[in-house]
């Protein structure tokens, strides 16, 4: 995960990219699929692309 | 706030009851009403136990009330507020019309006549409640279960 190479906790990057800690506990647990807007946000703040954070599962 | 309002006003009302002044006999008799009662038709008794001059505005008035603080309630923004618990909040919406209409399907079959009277009144309200409780306690899971997660 990408959270534990820059070695942040949730709450710090849920305060860093304005949500809340629960939707990213959500959003690693792959309870939630978040917005454009919020995935293009964390791809910012760890410098990567969308796709080198999130990718298609079977059955999506 | 509104909500608390409005529990207060339904203590008094249970309260004094009987010693209202807010009758809606003016209105009655504005719209004709009155010719509806004590001839012994269908709606005698229905209007005259149920919405006869023994009811009043205050009533209307918690009805209101109820309504626009179940509103705030359920969808103002939260402290914290983001689009996770955006999503919550739909689906929480879907799942109480589920609830709801699965309720009122069960009260279709199992109650008749004038007991059915309370379930539709009880319906006015039932949406929007049991809309709060679903994402209220959505949302005290989530946050109850964030805490098995492994700490960083």
């Amino acid at each position: 995960m990408a959270r534990a190479e820059v070695n942040i906790t949730q709450g710090e990057l849920a305060e860093k990219i304005g949500v809340t800690r629960q939707a990213v506990n959500s959003i690693e647990l792959g309870k939630y699929v978040p917005s454009t807007l919020l995935a293009l946000k964390m791809a910012q703040y760890f410098g990567k692309t969308v796709e080198e954070l999130f990718m298609l599962e079977e059955g999506d | 706030m509104i909500f608390s309002i409005t529990i207060v006003l339904i203590f008094l009302h249970t309260i004094f009851q009987s010693h209202c002044d807010f009758s809606l006999n003016s209105i009655r008799e504005l719209f004709g009403m009155e010719c509806l009662e004590g001839n012994g038709d269908l709606y005698s008794g229905f209007l005259s136990s149920s919405f006869g001059p023994n009811d009043d505005l205050l009533l209307t008035f918690i009805g209101i009330l109820l309504i626009v603080a179940g509103i705030f309630i359920g969808f103002s923004r939260n402290k914290e507020d983001d689009e996770f618990i955006e999503q919550l909040r739909y689906e929480s919406l879907i799942l109480s019309l589920y609830i709801n209409s699965g309720i009122m399907l069960l009260s279709l079959i199992f109650v008749w006549g004038l007991p059915f009277l309370w379930v539709m009144m009880i319906n006015i309200f039932s949406i929007l409640y049991v809309f709060i409780i679903c994402f209220y306690l959505r949302l005290y899971l989530n946050k109850h279960s964030m805490r098995y997660e492994k700490q960083d």
